[in-house]
């Protein structure tokens, strides 16, 4: 798994890091802190010692009573101490060294004998030891008469900070595993959620799509599988609708072609004989052709609207008198239906920027909808005002109305209430595209039994 | 992962601050303080008042040669019939610690600290106001130690206003610390 070897692999970089950068630094300050103190103990030892020597032993000899001085100064003291003379002579030594030898080589010595303070950090040249030494000048009426020194072991000190040291190291290392080891595990609830996705995206692709992801978390992927999973309930809804288009519209086909089938078999046989039936046959085959080449003329619009290579010729349009032209087109459809139909509209409208066909063509379709749901003696309104910024034409029947649940489809291509009620399903999802790219908005309002409002915005700018 | 980030900042800031803000730690030897000298004021009056004049965190130091151990000696110093007192302490600063011997005067039931003489040394050997030159006038003895290499006195007497070293000499134990 990628992932997971990435996520594991980010987890211990970072903790590494971060426990090395705290090791060094945790390190780096134990040496310092330890040596640090060892210099200032001794250099305080020393400091005290000296400035005593100078406040009451001043009159004697340094040598003659080195001795003595010996006792006091190495007092609470284990490191040892060391009396030198001026010439860089050893006069005294805790540790029972012979006096006489020299101790010029020394740096701290070197620095002591000439009035300052000293320290010096390195390895006995006799005994190969790690040393730390610290020198003071022993002052006598505002002159150097020798210098006092103080050698430590530093063997413990190394000892003890190595020891720290692994200790610190061993945490490190142990921190380091116990991150890593928590992040395999916790980097699988990141990737077991991403198989699932994986697996269930697989089977989709294989054409399943009764499958779901189970959903693991409230979390990013989680709604990603939710996503996946409404992708696959659509796609399905839409074979669906394709399955179901398919057949209306070969039925839909169907119908005119076998009344003219029918009508043509009809004239064959008594067409010559009878010219009333013929020309009755002739009229009904105009008409069922009519029907059928509107059907193509849908499916082919519908095909370019949902290729998006229709383009809208915009003009200016008088809605007056393009409401009253419909108005008077559909009036006879109406009144053998016995419906009313009403044209209203307001005095002062704009005159917009439209496509007036396509507009044309989106009101019939709304008008042949609300007839077709409403019963003789119902009424439809069709009406037209200006409101701020935009025209709205309502379509308003007293028609069966569109129950809630098939209201939310009703602007989906291929959907029909009934699927086997007459029609391609697509005269409404046509509209909306057009309103649409009119920059327009198509909204319809409607309860089942008291009717439907189709609401058309369209905008005065006339972009 | 931000948590983590937030808290290696947080920890790192603490260390940086703790070790780079105050320099280095303390280290044991220097923590170590007798606890808070509440006990040892029960006995009087007089020593907590003049305790309270000590800077903070001193240490008082017993003179070892005395045996009741007194931490305060009593003494008429500048002559005036009134007796002084003399608290010597121990005050820990940033290289080390310092011995200081301070000088309180009594004025209108109220002590007030009018000197004060650095000392030497490991500590405190001796501590006393009395006539050491016989001028009939008493002086302030100190003696500090330096353990085994000896112990060295320092007198002083009020001039004017205030203390004077007079004499400093090395002694040996207490044989040799004849004062009278």
């Amino acid at each position: 798994m990628g992932i997971r070897k990435r996520l594991v692999g980010s987890y211990f970089v970072v903790i590494s890091l971060t426990v090395l950068i705290l090791e060094i630094f945790l390190i780096v300050s134990v040496r310092y802190y330890y040596f640090h103190n060892m210099e200032r103990i001794l250099m305080n030892q020393a400091e005290l010692s000296a400035s005593f020597f100078q406040q009451y032993f001043t009159d004697e000899d340094l040598e003659e009573q080195s001795d003595r001085l010996l006792k006091g100064f190495g007092y609470h003291s284990d490191a040892q101490v060391q009396i030198i003379h001026p010439s860089g002579r050893l006069l005294r030594d805790s540790a029972g060294f012979e006096p006489g030898m020299t101790m010029n080589q020394y740096a701290d010595v070197q620095s002591a004998i000439s009035g300052e303070p000293g320290t010096w950090r390195g390895k006995d040249p006799f005994t190969h030891e790690a040393v730390l030494s610290v020198s003071y000048p022993l002052e006598a009426h505002h002159l150097t008469v020798g210098a006092v020194r103080f050698v430590t072991s530093l063997n413990g000190t190394i000892a003890t900070v190595n020891q720290i040291m692994i200790l610190l190291i061993g945490v490190g290392l142990a921190v380091v595993a116990i991150v890593t080891t928590l992040g395999i595990f916790l980097s699988a609830t990141i990737t077991r959620s991403i198989r699932d996705l994986k697996q269930v995206a697989d089977r989709m692709t294989e054409g399943d799509f009764r499958i779901h992801v189970q959903k693991r978390y409230r979390d990013e992927l989680g709604s990603l599988g939710d996503t996946l999973n409404k992708m696959a309930v659509r796609i399905v809804k839409s074979e669906q609708l394709k399955n179901d288009f398919i057949s209306s519209v070969s039925h839909e086909l169907r119908t005119p072609l076998t009344s003219i089938k029918g009508w043509v078999i009809t004239m064959k046989s008594n067409g010559s004989v009878d010219t009333d039936l013929f020309h009755e046959g002739l009229e009904i085959i105009e008409s069922e052709s009519d029907r059928l080449s509107r059907m193509v003329d849908e499916l082919l619009d519908f095909s370019k609207l949902d290729s998006g290579r229709i383009t809208l010729h915009f003009a200016p349009v008088n809605l007056t008198d393009l409401l009253n032209h419909i108005g008077r087109q559909l009036a006879p459809r109406a009144l053998r239906q016995g419906v009313t139909l009403d044209m209203q509209a307001d005095g002062g409208l704009p005159v917009i920027q439209a496509d007036e066909n396509r507009l044309k063509q989106v009101l019939i379709n709304l008008i042949d909808n609300s007839l077709k749901f409403t019963d003789a003696s119902g009424r439809i309104t069709v009406h037209a005002r200006t409101e701020p910024k935009q025209v709205v034409i309502s379509v308003t029947d007293t028609g069966s109305g569109i129950s809630k649940d098939q209201l939310a489809n009703v602007l989906q291509k291929f959907y029909k209430g009934d699927p086997h009620a007459p029609g391609s399903g697509l005269g409404l999802a046509i509209s909306d595209q057009i309103v649409k790219l009119h920059h327009g908005q198509l909204s319809i309002t409607s309860s089942a039994d008291s009717g439907t409002i189709v609401r058309i915005c369209l905008p005065i700018g006339g972009e | 992962m931000s948590r983590k980030f937030k808290g290696i900042q947080l920890m790192s800031t603490l260390i940086l601050l703790l070790l780079g803000g105050c320099g280095v730690p303390a280290t044991p030897v220097d923590l170590i303080e007798s606890p808070a000298p509440e006990i040892s004021l029960q006995n009087g009056n007089v020593s907590h008042d003049l305790m309270k004049l000590l800077p903070h965190k001193a240490q008082i130091l017993s003179p070892k040669q005395e045996k009741q151990r007194n931490d305060i000696s009593y003494g008429d110093l500048d002559g005036d019939g009134i007796e002084e007192a003399v608290i010597v302490y121990e005050e820990k600063n940033e290289t080390g610690k310092l011995l200081k011997a301070a000088l309180f005067r009594q004025h209108q039931e109220q002590w007030h600290k009018i000197s004060e003489v650095e000392g030497f040394g490991y500590g405190l050997d001796y501590a006393g106001i009395l006539d050491i030159n016989h001028d009939g006038r008493s002086e302030l003895a100190l003696g500090w130690s330096l353990g085994e290499a000896g112990s060295g006195l320092d007198v002083y007497g009020w001039r004017e206003d205030g203390l004077r070293l007079l004499s400093k000499k090395v002694y040996q134990g207490k044989t040799e610390l004849n004062l009278k």
